[in-house]
């Protein structure tokens, strides 16, 4: 596993987030404030993220656990499946999903988010740390790591996990204002 | 034997006016295999319409219907969401066996036989807009131990009931969703 800083149990969560992987798998809760056709709506759901190098496959859950939407994302194409329609598919998830769903899935920078790692302005490498909770993403999603999972309660002194994170973008050219607020499940015991 | 399924069923809808317990959730993706951790958490209900079901681990959420709105109280985002109960418990769980009476309204039930020391019930919905393909609720001692939801995407959603109390003393109101102060509500 990633070798971390080692820090004395039960201590606050502190110093950056264990190094990136483009191997995970996560889940959690997703609320997402969008307009749709000028009225203010409101997903509030679950996800189930598998993330591989060259693939990402997203399940969106109603709070109770009933599948809402699948999504697949790869280089190449992004394919969205909803409840029993047809499978849709297109060159990016940005644009199947606003079409779909009315609200955008940044699956790419999610990659990176869920983590603690973004790219900022010019390029800039963020690596988020409860001492270092907030950015502005080279294509304008403001990150805001609101919470940590303390790690020392998952047994291992580790480095600490993003909880919370809240990710807002505000309204240009024809893009609404859109936040999504993520609350990642504790790390298995 | 143990009486069919069905038959518990019916006994259990008509005897059982409200009933408090644990619950735990696992999803089971398409081809089998474990989707994501379980969940787990209590439940309480009362007919029609009104339950607390509130997960603990791994996550925190609270979702309490008292009849007419459902109420999705997330500590963590400091935040309730207030929903009308029609179409919000639509074809969840919580719909199933604590929604009104007349499951046959929406589904075709029929015997699945025994299985795991369960009578099982097949439920499946009359009309194809539900989210569900098939539910099947398994019985013993007239009480409902295991629900498996089998969703469009063919992933399966498991859940199992422990400590299963029917009709706990509960008072009028308990039901009622007291607002916790200084959270952010979205009315929907």
């Amino acid at each position: 596993c990633a070798s971390a800083p080692e820090r004395p149990a039960g201590a606050p969560p502190s110093g950056p987030v264990a190094p990136y992987t483009d191997t995970i798998e996560l889940a959690g809760k997703i609320n997402v404030a969008y307009t749709k056709d000028g009225n203010q709506e409101h997903l509030i759901g679950r996800f189930e993220w598998r993330q591989s190098a060259q693939r990402t496959d997203v399940t969106i859950l109603s709070p109770l656990g009933q599948t809402v939407a699948y999504i697949t994302v790869t280089p190449q194409q992004a394919t969205l499946q909803e409840g029993s329609k047809p499978l849709r598919t297109a060159e990016n998830i940005d644009a199947l999903s606003a079409q779909a769903l009315g609200w955008t899935l940044p699956v790419s920078g999610m990659r990176e988010w869920l983590q603690g790692y973004a790219t900022a302005a010019h390029g800039k490498h963020f690596r988020a740390s409860p001492q270092d909770t907030t950015v502005t993403t080279a294509d304008g999603w403001r990150l805001n790591y609101v919470s940590w999972h303390d790690a020392s309660a998952a047994g291992e002194p580790g480095a600490p996990k993003p909880k919370r994170i809240d990710a807002e973008r505000g309204a240009t050219g024809q893009i609404d204002a859109m936040t999504i607020q993520v609350v990642l499940d504790a790390p298995a015991q | 034997a143990e009486a069919a399924a069905l038959d518990q069923f019916k006994t259990f809808v008509a005897s059982t006016k409200s009933a408090r317990g644990e619950f735990t959730q696992q999803q089971m993706k398409a081809g089998g295999g474990k989707a994501a951790a379980p969940s787990s958490g209590t439940f309480e209900f009362a007919r029609p319409g009104k339950f607390i079901w509130t997960y603990q681990k791994p996550y925190d959420q609270l979702l309490q219907a008292d009849g007419e709105k459902l109420y999705i109280y997330d500590k963590d985002l400091n935040q309730v969401t207030v929903k009308k109960l029609g179409d919000a418990l639509g074809s969840s769980p919580a719909a199933i066996l604590f929604g009104s009476n007349d499951l046959e309204k929406n589904f075709t039930l029929s015997e699945a036989g025994a299985k795991d020391g369960m009578e099982w019930l097949k439920a499946v919905p009359k009309t194809q807009d539900t989210t569900f393909e098939q539910i099947t609720i398994g019985l013993r001692d007239g009480t409902p131990q295991a629900m498996e939801l089998k969703d469009n995407f063919g992933s399966v959603s498991v859940l199992s009931f422990r400590k299963f109390e029917k009709n706990p003393p509960v008072s009028a109101n308990h039901f009622k969703f007291v607002m916790p102060k200084g959270v952010e509500i979205s009315q929907q």
